[in-house]
């Protein structure tokens, strides 16, 4: 058969694009590729980092700005600002701690941060900072508190005591911390509500994080609570096929619809908050949550929401989900965290990599953002690219 | 003083429009040398540089927060944002394929080319 001299240039053309593109799609990855070191500084603080830091104090140094970009995320939704709160201030305790330059600002931001954060809880209830559906329904235990508000407030008080004493701080993080453990004791799981009859990991890990913080800074001895909450966590809140923690349940113990299973929005930051509380459990939490949620495609790192088989339904936590990836923008975010944190560089390093490519950084007047990223993404990021020395000061406390 | 730098000055330029009438003059030689489909290729890629450099240049980066879903930018912002992103994609992957697709035509032409040169020469001997 004799092939015309058009359709053989055409055929050509295609042949031609398609060797191409076999040769480039492999080395696309590199690119972006980033010396690891710009990110995340063994001592001191990152140039990535202080870049992003200040666009986070350009905000919170300035009222108007600050109203401006938490309306815009209260919008979507009110818990993005109060989490945006919670990162940046323990990014600030850990870029002060590992460069003394940061101290004053970093005590006086976080301070305002904290101040804020208490007067419009005391101006507009804790419901202020929760989803509609938190503003009714039936709470189990009674009077109405949610462990979201109560963990991380008690988190940020907690962080920044550790960074310099607050005498005024003292009393706060007491009562939080008693609140808290009077909720969670009420539950046959240890665990307390953040939204009507719905026990939240993250919130419940976040929460142990600062009752060891509490420890640490006053001298107080709950390590038999947070045994048992291991202990009970191990038994009744880890799901039979991957060996992962839940992510919500009645305050009974069941498995609630929206988080029946593991998920990558809550196990990344779970697992990092148990590196304070059992650092063994934590270790198998995150290699066990690697195996199932983190995956690289050409260079790329990104994390599943679900493992295979245990397909939630999207929601505001997860936001769009790749289909056939399963990839999540969230869970990605939250494994870069995790990945910082047990020093997985291989893992760290291919997502920050999808990071640069997805992720339209914008760089003005000394200042970073990342253009597909919010305010409170931003801060996980920021975070995550800080973390350390804080949760080393809570180890060598529980040694002491 | 200053005529000599006048002098010096209108030197210089005229070197200036000699040296680019020659690389014209080169440029439009190796578009001249070139393959068809190779030309193609390489006047998309280079098309695709100039159109991303131009929205780059003119800060359509920033409409891309409307990948965060928390912008609060309108119909015709988010149209720039998504125009930013179409184009980004293009230059950091069609591009470099079509570039690397050009240099795979040229060689293969070339290797034509010499293929059928080495079997003329082959089928007519010269003389001694």
């Amino acid at each position: 058969m004799r092939v015309s001299i058009p359709y053989r240039r055409v055929l050509g053309a295609v042949a031609a694009l398609v060797v191409a593109g076999c040769i480039w799609t492999p080395c696309l990855h590199l690119l972006f590729k980033s010396d690891l070191d710009e990110y995340r500084s063994s001592n001191g603080v990152s140039t990535v980092a202080r870049k992003l830091a200040a666009t986070h104090l350009a905000t919170w140094s300035d009222p108007d700005l600050r109203r401006h970009e938490l309306d815009k995320m209260r919008q979507r939704n009110p818990e993005w600002d109060f989490m945006s709160r919670t990162y940046f201030v323990l990014a600030l305790v850990n870029m002060a701690l590992r460069d003394e330059a940061y101290v004053e600002e970093a005590c006086e931001i976080a301070d305002a941060i904290i101040e804020n954060t208490l007067e419009v809880e005391r101006e507009n209830g804790f419901e202020h900072f929760l989803m509609e559906y938190g503003h009714s329904g039936w709470w189990a235990v009674e009077p109405p508190r949610s462990l979201f508000v109560d963990g991380e407030i008690a988190l940020m008080l907690a962080a920044r005591r550790m960074l310099k004493e607050q005498d005024s701080y003292k009393s706060l993080l007491a009562q939080r911390v008693d609140a808290m453990i009077s909720r969670m004791q009420e539950s046959p799981v240890l665990s307390a509500e953040s939204y009507p009859d719905e026990c939240w990991l993250f919130c419940n890990t976040v929460a142990l994080a600062a009752i060891r913080m509490a420890d640490v800074l006053d001298g107080s001895d709950h390590s038999e609570f947070l045994e048992s909450w291991i202990e009970t966590a191990k038994e009744k809140l880890v799901d039979s096929q991957t060996g992962l923690l839940i992510s919500t349940y009645a305050v009974a113990g069941a498995p609630s619809p929206s988080g029946f299973g593991p998920e990558g929005s809550t196990i990344w930051m779970a697992s990092h908050m148990l590196e304070v509380v059992d650092e063994g459990f934590a270790a198998d939490q995150y290699r066990r949550a690697h195996a199932e949620l983190a995956r690289s495609f050409l260079g790329f790192g990104y994390s599943r929401e679900w493992p295979v088989g245990l397909e939630g339904e999207m929601d505001v936590d997860s936001g769009p989900v790749i289909p056939l990836l399963g990839a999540s923008a969230s869970a990605s975010g939250l494994a870069i965290m995790a990945a910082a944190a047990f020093d997985d560089v291989e893992y760290l390093s291919s997502l920050l990599t999808s990071l640069e490519c997805a992720g339209f950084p914008a760089e003005r007047d000394g200042m970073l953002r990342y253009q597909a990223s919010n305010p409170v993404g931003d801060a996980v990021l920021l975070y995550a690219m800080t973390e350390g020395p804080l949760w080393s000061l809570v180890r060598e406390g529980m040694v002491q | 003083m200053e005529s000599g730098t006048r002098g010096n000055g209108s030197v210089s330029d005229s070197r200036d429009v000699a040296s680019r009438a020659d690389g014209a003059q080169a440029a439009r030689r190796l578009g001249s040398r070139l393959n068809p489909l190779v030309r193609a290729f390489l006047v998309r890629a280079v098309l695709w540089c100039v159109a991303f450099g131009a929205v780059h240049l003119l800060g359509f980066r920033i409409y891309t927060s409307l990948l965060s879903g928390t912008s609060s930018h309108g119909m015709v912002q988010q149209v720039l944002g998504v125009t930013y992103i179409v184009l980004y994609a293009g230059v950091v992957f069609l591009v470099p394929v079509l570039v690397i697709a050009a240099v795979l035509v040229q060689c293969a032409v070339l290797a034509i080319d010499s293929r059928t040169k080495r079997d003329h020469t082959e089928g007519h001997p010269r003389k001694a």
